[in-house]
């Protein structure tokens, strides 16, 4: 299985969506959980799975070009070395995010809580942070996001990039390698869907929206994953 | 007061990632082969299997190789069924599908190469598990550098 050569390429796929989807429950709930709660909690009642669906498809997207560079490359450790600048930048950057997020769930902004439609809109800065929070909360916002934070530093990715590697060794023709390889890394970005899905559907549930005191235990563990994403972001 | 317990329970289970630490190897898997200084030897059914990894120190997303030798078994080589080979995964943690299939050097000693990868994290303990197929496994656990 783990050798195959890209000639079994439905095989191939089925493997890559199948360990995308073990990865999901087994890995990115725990892992990238915080991240979906935040868009979760941050989207409007009405419209909950839109920014999700978009989140997921942005963050396909980029698991499909990596895939693509890998198999252009043919080498898993060379794409790898050039991708960790940019990761480290990108998991800091995530981790102030969700910090932001964390605080403005709990109110502990100087704006008020973003969740609600209670805090005056007086003062340059407070009017300046609204339109910002207003932008990030169109579901439309969430494809670039879901296509930046596919670039997070994941070892399970790492692991489907290494095994997109090998499977595009065997193509002689740099284009089926490219292909072979965005296909790859497309099929396990699939697989990891429904897991992520899953928890953003469970955590935006109404009855866990409305109590505060869990609204405020939700942001206190967002925040403190947040400095995680941080802490470890600069220990890259 | 009820409901909030458990609306806070779902979501500090879905936010701590419970699921990636399953009780049963989550506590006392410590490493117990320094890789870094050289082979590591498991018994394995009555054979015993020695591995080593170079270069050294062993480096995580880095090309690795990984050499494999036994001793003692029963089975001559020709007779296996298939080469032997090493899962890499980490203890606490699912990172996905690493396998690394080995060759034949010479009789009893098998190469293949792989990478460790990253873990974010920072927990620098992995987990390879030697797979002799007709002879039985036997597992490595060791730190690597990140």
């Amino acid at each position: 299985m783990y050798s195959m050569s890209s000639t079994d390429l439905p095989m191939a796929l089925f493997f890559f969506l199948s360990t995308g989807f073990a990865v999901g429950f087994g890995h990115c709930i725990g892992m990238c959980g915080p991240i979906v709660v935040a868009l979760a909690l941050k989207s409007p009642g009405e419209r909950r799975l839109l920014p999700h669906l978009l989140y997921n498809s942005g963050r396909i997207i980029t698991y499909s070009v990596l895939g693509g560079i890998v198999g252009a490359s043919g080498a898993f450790t060379g794409v790898a070395a050039h991708l960790m600048g940019v990761q480290k930048a990108v998991m800091i950057a995530t981790g102030l995010l969700v910090i932001a997020t964390g605080l403005a769930m709990g109110g502990w902004l100087p704006t008020g809580r973003i969740f609600t439609s209670t805090a005056q809109e007086s003062g340059l800065i407070i009017r300046g942070y609204k339109r910002l929070s207003r932008i990030s909360e169109k579901p439309a916002a969430c494809f670039p996001l879901g296509l930046l934070l596919g670039l997070l530093p994941c070892g399970p990715v790492y692991t489907a990039l290494l095994a997109t590697a090998r499977l595009t060794m065997a193509d002689t023709s740099p284009a089926t390698a490219i292909l072979t390889g965005a296909a790859a890394m497309a099929a396990y970005g699939l697989g990891t869907f429904p897991a992520l899905i899953i928890v953003a559907r469970m955590s935006g549930l109404r009855w866990i929206r409305s109590r505060a005191l869990v609204y405020r235990a939700g942001a206190v563990i967002i925040i403190v994953f947040g400095a995680a994403f941080v802490h470890q972001g600069f220990r890259l | 007061m009820l409901g909030c317990l458990v609306a806070a329970g779902i979501l500090i289970y879905l936010t701590t990632g419970a699921p990636r630490r399953p009780a049963s190897v989550s506590k006392g898997i410590k490493p117990d082969c320094d890789i870094h200084h050289g082979p590591c030897t498991r018994a394995m059914n009555g054979a015993s299997a020695t591995l080593e990894i170079s270069p050294k120190p062993v480096r995580a997303m880095t090309d690795l190789v990984f050499r494999l030798s036994l001793t003692g078994l029963s089975m001559p080589d020709a007779a296996r069924p298939d080469p032997p080979f090493i899962d890499l995964d980490m203890p606490d943690m699912f990172m996905g599908y690493n396998r690394i299939y080995l060759t034949r050097e010479k009789p009893g000693a098998y190469v293949g190469t792989g990478v460790i990868v990253r873990c974010p994290s920072g927990i620098p303990t992995w987990k390879a598990t030697v797979t002799v197929p007709g002879a039985g496994e036997a597992t490595f656990v060791f730190d690597v550098i990140y």
